[in-house]
C-alpha cells in the first residue's frame, strides 16, 4: 500500500486537529492556520487524484484492525478526490475574498471561533466525501449542520438569529428522518458498511421479502437529505440565511454545505441502494417533480425580489432544482450532468456573492436596486465579476453554466422512450428565460450610468487582494467553461468506479 | 465497543460536542471588556442591556442547607464520576456517562457556593486548554491506531490481562479524554446559560 | 398485521412517538414546544434502535465469569449507536435553547409568528 493512499485519512485528521488548535490561538494565528490547513489538504487531494486516475480504480482504507463487515472504512476514488480538491479551492477563495467584510461585521473576540467553525466544516465535508459507512456519515452530517448554523449567526443581528433558528428547525427534521432511515436499513440488513448493505438489499429484492420496509427506508433517507439541501418545498430558510449573513459565510453555505448532502445522496444511491433498485422505486419520480417545480418557483421568486442578495439566494433554490432534476432522470448521463452542475454552481454562486459585496460597498452599503444603479462603473472589478457570474448562470457559451445546461439537454434527449424527456426540455427552456430576466436586468442596472452620484468609488489598486480573488474566480469559471472535456471525462471515470 | 470498533464515530461525536460548545460560546458569551463597544454597535436598547446584565449577575443567596449538603455530596459525586470513567472497559459506564456525572457535580458546586469560588479554578482558558488537550490526545492515539491498521503494521501497544484496570490497550486513555471533554462541555453549557461568562 | 404490531409493541410505540415529535417540531408556534418535540422525536429513534438490539433470553454484553461465547449476549452495536445519537441530541438541544434565549432577550416573545411580524418592521 503506497504512502499516497494514506492521504485521505491524513486530510480528515489534519482538518479536525486544526479545528481544535484554532480555539486556543489568537485571531491572526487562527487565520494563518486555517489557510495553511486548506492549502495542505488541497495538495494532498491533488496527489490522491493523480494516484487514482493513474491506477484506474478506487481503493478502500481500513480504519483500525478489523476487516470489512465489522470495522470502519473510507474509500477514495477519482470522483471523491476531485470533489475534495475543488471544495478546498472554493473555500480558500471564499474566505480570503470575504475577509474585509468579516473584520467589519463580526465582533473581534469571535473571529477565532469563526475559524474553528470553518475548519470543522471542512473536516465534515471531507469525511462525507470519503466515508464508506452509513453511521459515520450521519455523525458528520450533524457536525456539518451545527457548523453551518454557527456560520450563519456569526454576524449578530436580529435577522440572522431568526434565520439560524429556521435553518436549524428544517435541518433537524431532515436529520431525524435520515437517522430513522439508517436505523431501519440497519434493521433490515444487519450491516453498516455501504457495500455490504447493497449486497443484502439486492438479496432482499430478489427474494421479494420486506418490500414495504425497504421502500420506507429508502424514502426516509432520500427525503431527509433532500430537506437538508433545500429542495423546493423546504427552502424557506434559504433566502434569510444567505441574504443576511456575512459574505464569506454566504458564499461557503451556498456552494459547499448543500453540496455535501447532495454528494452523500449520490453515494447512497450508488453504494447503498443500487442504481437499478432506486430507478425502479417511485422515490425518483418524487425528486424529479420537486426538482422541476423548484426550478420554476425559485426563478419566479427571484424576479420579485428587490434586494440583490436575496435575489441571488432564490436563484440558488432554482439551481438545486436543476441538480435534483438530473438525479430524477435516472440515467447515467443525468447523474454526470448533475455532478458537473454541482461544480459549476459552487464556482459561480460564490463568485456572485463575493462580487455583490463589492457592489454594495460602493453604494453606501445599501442592497436594494436603486442605490446599486451604476455601481459597475464605481467598482470595475466587482462589476465585471458579477457580469461573468450572471452570464454563467444564464448559460451563455464560453462560461461554465453553458456546459452544464448542454449536458442536461443531452441527457434528456437520450431518454426518448420515457415520459420525462419533454418536461425536462420544456422546463429547462422556461427556466433559462426566467434566469435571463432577473440576471440580465441586474447587469443592465449596474451598468446604467448615473450622473452626480455621491457614492464613493473604489479603484482596483485599493483592494488588491479582493481583486485578485475575483480574477481567480473568473479564471476558474472560464476554465470550466472552455476546457470542460477533461473534467467531464474524469467525472465519468469516477462514476464508473463509484458503485 | 464505541472506542475500538466505532472509534471514528466516537471521535466525530466528541467533535459534535466541541462544535456545539463553540456555537453556544458565539451566541451567549458576553465579554465584559468589550461590553461598551458592543452596546453601541448593536441595536439593543439600553433597557434591554440593563435587563441582560441583571439577569447575568443574579446569584442565589447563600443557602445553608444547600451548602451543608453540597459539602458532603460534591466530593462523592466527583469520585463516583472518576470511578465510572476509569472502569469503562470493564463494566457499564465509560467516558460519556462518567463525564456527565462529573459535570453535574461541578454544577452543584457552582449553585451552592456562588460564582466567585468556581471562577477561581474554571476560567475560559481552562475550558479551552482541557478540550484542546483531550481532543488532540484522542486524535494522536487514533491516528497511530488507524495508520497501523490500514497499512497492516504491528501495533506496539500492550494489551494487558482482561479484567484488570490497566488493560485493553488505548481504551483507558480514550475514556479519560472523552470524560474530560464531556465534563467541560456540560459545565460550559450551564455557565453560558446562567451568566454568559466563565 | 395486527398480531405483528402487538408482538413488536416496542417498535410500534417508537413510531407513534416519532410522529408525535415530528408533528410538534414542524407545526408548533412556540419555540420551547418545538424543542420538546425534537427531543421526543430523537428519543423515539433511540427506543427503536435499542429494541432492535435485544434478543430474547440473552443478557447484557459484559463478559462475566469468563463466558465468552457469542450466544450468551445481545447485540452490542445498537447500544453504541444510541450512545452516539444521545450525545448529538444533547448538543443540538443546547444549541436550539441558546438561540431561543437570544431571541427572547431581543423580542420578548417565544412565538415564531410574532417574531416574524416584528422582524418585518425592523431594518437590517
Amino acid at each position: 500500500m503506497s504512502f499516497v493512499q494514506n492521504f485521505p485519512f491524513f486530510s480528515i485528521i489534519l482538518s479536525m486537529f486544526s479545528g481544535t488548535i484554532c480555539s486556543v490561538l489568537p485571531r491572526k494565528a487562527a487565520k494563518v492556520v486555517n489557510l495553511a490547513m486548506l492549502t495542505i489538504v488541497g495538495i494532498l487531494s491533488a496527489c490522491v487524484l493523480g494516484f487514482t486516475v493513474a491506477s484506474g480504480e478506487s481503493y478502500t482504507f481500513m480504519m483500525g484492525h478489523f476487516p470489512a463487515p465489522w470495522g470502519n472504512e473510507i474509500r477514495a476514488g477519482v470522483l471523491e478526490a476531485g470533489m475534495a480538491l475543488f471544495f478546498c479551492i472554493i473555500m480558500i477563495l471564499s474566505i480570503v475574498g470575504g475577509t474585509h467584510k468579516l473584520d467589519e461585521e463580526v465582533i473581534e473576540s469571535k473571529h477565532s471561533l469563526y475559524y474553528v467553525l470553518l475548519n470543522l466544516l471542512m473536516s465534515s465535508l471531507l469525511a462525507l466525501i470519503y466515508t464508506n459507512d452509513l453511521f459515520t456519515a450521519y455523525v458528520f452530517v450533524e457536525i456539518n449542520t451545527i457548523a453551518a448554523c454557527g456560520l450563519i449567526m456569526i454576524r449578530e443581528s436580529g435577522r440572522t438569529i431568526v434565520a439560524a433558528t429556521r435553518y436549524m428547525i428544517m435541518s433537524l427534521i431532515g436529520s431525524g428522518m435520515l437517522l430513522l432511515g439508517i436505523c431501519i436499513t440497519y434493521d433490515l440488513t444487519g450491516h453498516l458498511l455501504m457495500l455490504n448493505i447493497k449486497e443484502a438489499i439486492a438479496g432482499l429484492v430478489v427474494d421479494g421479502r420486506y418490500p414495504a420496509p425497504l421502500l420506507v427506508a429508502i424514502a426516509l433517507m432520500c427525503v431527509g437529505l433532500a430537506i437538508k439541501s433545500a429542495l423546493f418545498p423546504f427552502h424557506s430558510w434559504l433566502p434569510d440565511a444567505y441574504g443576511y449573513s456575512t459574505v464569506s459565510s454566504a458564499a461557503i453555505l451556498s456552494s459547499l454545505v448543500s453540496k455535501g448532502y447532495i454528494f452523500l445522496l449520490f453515494k447512497i444511491i450508488y453504494r447503498v441502494i443500487g442504481v437499478e433498485i432506486f430507478n425502479n422505486s417511485r422515490i425518483i419520480d418524487v425528486l424529479f417533480i420537486f426538482g422541476l417545480a423548484g426550478m420554476i418557483f425559485g426563478s419566479v421568486s427571484a424576479i420579485r425580489e428587490k434586494d440583490i442578495r436575496r435575489m441571488i439566494a432564490y436563484s440558488s433554490v432554482a439551481q438545486i432544482g436543476y441538480i435534483y432534476m438530473g438525479i430524477g432522470m435516472g440515467t447515467e448521463f443525468g447523474i454526470v450532468a448533475a455532478v458537473f452542475h454541482v461544480l459549476t454552481h459552487a464556482a459561480t454562486k460564490s463568485l456572485l456573492f463575493i462580487s455583490c459585496s463589492g457592489l454594495t460597498d460602493v453604494s453606501n452599503f445599501e442592497r436594494s436596486f436603486i442605490p446599486l444603479t451604476g455601481s459597475g462603473y464605481r467598482h470595475k472589478v466587482a462589476g465585471v465579476a458579477f457580469t461573468v457570474g450572471s452570464l454563467s448562470m444564464v448559460g451563455v457559451p464560453l462560461f461554465a453554466g453553458f456546459i452544464s445546461k448542454l449536458l442536461f439537454a443531452e441527457a434528456a434527449v437520450q431518454m426518448v422512450g420515457s415520459g420525462k424527456m419533454l418536461p425536462v426540455l420544456i422546463v429547462l427552456g422556461i427556466s433559462t428565460i426566467l434566469n435571463a430576466i432577473y440576471f440580465i436586468k441586474t447587469v443592465i442596472r449596474i451598468y446604467t450610468p448615473v450622473e452626480n452620484s455621491e457614492y464613493r468609488t473604489i479603484k482596483m489598486s485599493e483592494v488588491k487582494l479582493y481583486s485578485l480573488i475575483l480574477i481567480l474566480f473568473i479564471i476558474l469559471n472560464l476554465v470550466l467553461g472552455c476546457n470542460s472535456d477533461p473534467v467531464v471525462e474524469m467525472i465519468r471515470q469516477g462514476l464508473g468506479m463509484f458503485a | 465497543m464505541i472506542l475500538d470498533y466505532r472509534a471514528f464515530d466516537t471521535f466525530g461525536e466528541s467533535n459534535v460536542l466541541f462544535v456545539a460548545t463553540i456555537t453556544v460560546l458565539v451566541l451567549l458569551h458576553f465579554n465584559k471588556k468589550q461590553s461598551k463597544a458592543v452596546s453601541e454597535t448593536q441595536e439593543i436598547s439600553k433597557r434591554q442591556a440593563k435587563e441582560a446584565a441583571l439577569d447575568r449577575s443574579f446569584e442565589p443567596k447563600n443557602d445553608p442547607i444547600l451548602q451543608c449538603v453540597a459539602k458532603f455530596l460534591v466530593p462523592l459525586i466527583l469520585i463516583f464520576g472518576i470511578y465510572v470513567v476509569l472502569n469503562g472497559h470493564l463494566s457499564p459506564g465509560g467516558g460519556f456517562s462518567g463525564g456527565a456525572i462529573m459535570g453535574a457535580g461541578l454544577i452543584l458546586y457552582l449553585n451552592a457556593f456562588g460564582f466567585e469560588k468556581t471562577e477561581r479554578f474554571f476560567t475560559e482558558k481552562t475550558y479551552k486548554w482541557i478540550s484542546f488537550a483531550a481532543l488532540t490526545t484522542y486524535c494522536l492515539c487514533k491516528t497511530y491506531s488507524f495508520y497501523c491498521g490500514a497499512n497492516h503494521l504491528e501495533s506496539h501497544i500492550p494489551l494487558g490481562i482482561p479484567g484488570h484496570i490497566l488493560s485493553s490497550g488505548l481504551i483507558l486513555i480514550l475514556n479519560i479524554c472523552v470524560g474530560c471533554v464531556v465534563t467541560c462541555t456540560m459545565y460550559t453549557f450551564y455557565v453560558m446559560f446562567r451568566k454568559g461568562d466563565f | 398485521m395486527g398480531s405483528n404490531l402487538i408482538v413488536n409493541y416496542g417498535e410500534a410505540v417508537a413510531m407513534i412517538l416519532f410522529v408525535i415529535g415530528f408533528a410538534n417540531l414542524l407545526l408548533q408556534n412556540n419555540l420551547i414546544k418545538k424543542i420538546i418535540g425534537l427531543n421526543i422525536m430523537d428519543s423515539a429513534v433511540y427506543l427503536f434502535l435499542a429494541e432492535k438490539g435485544y434478543i430474547v433470553g440473552r443478557t447484557v454484553p459484559i463478559v462475566v465469569n469468563g463466558v465468552q461465547s457469542v450466544e450468551a449476549y445481545i447485540n452490542p452495536i445498537p447500544a453504541g449507536l444510541v450512545l452516539t445519537g444521545i450525545v448529538v441530541s444533547v448538543s443540538v438541544s443546547a444549541l436550539m435553547l441558546s438561540l431561543t434565549i437570544r431571541l427572547y432577550r431581543r423580542y420578548h416573545t417565544l412565538n415564531l409568528d410574532e417574531i416574524a411580524a416584528l422582524l418585518q418592521k425592523e431594518g437590517l
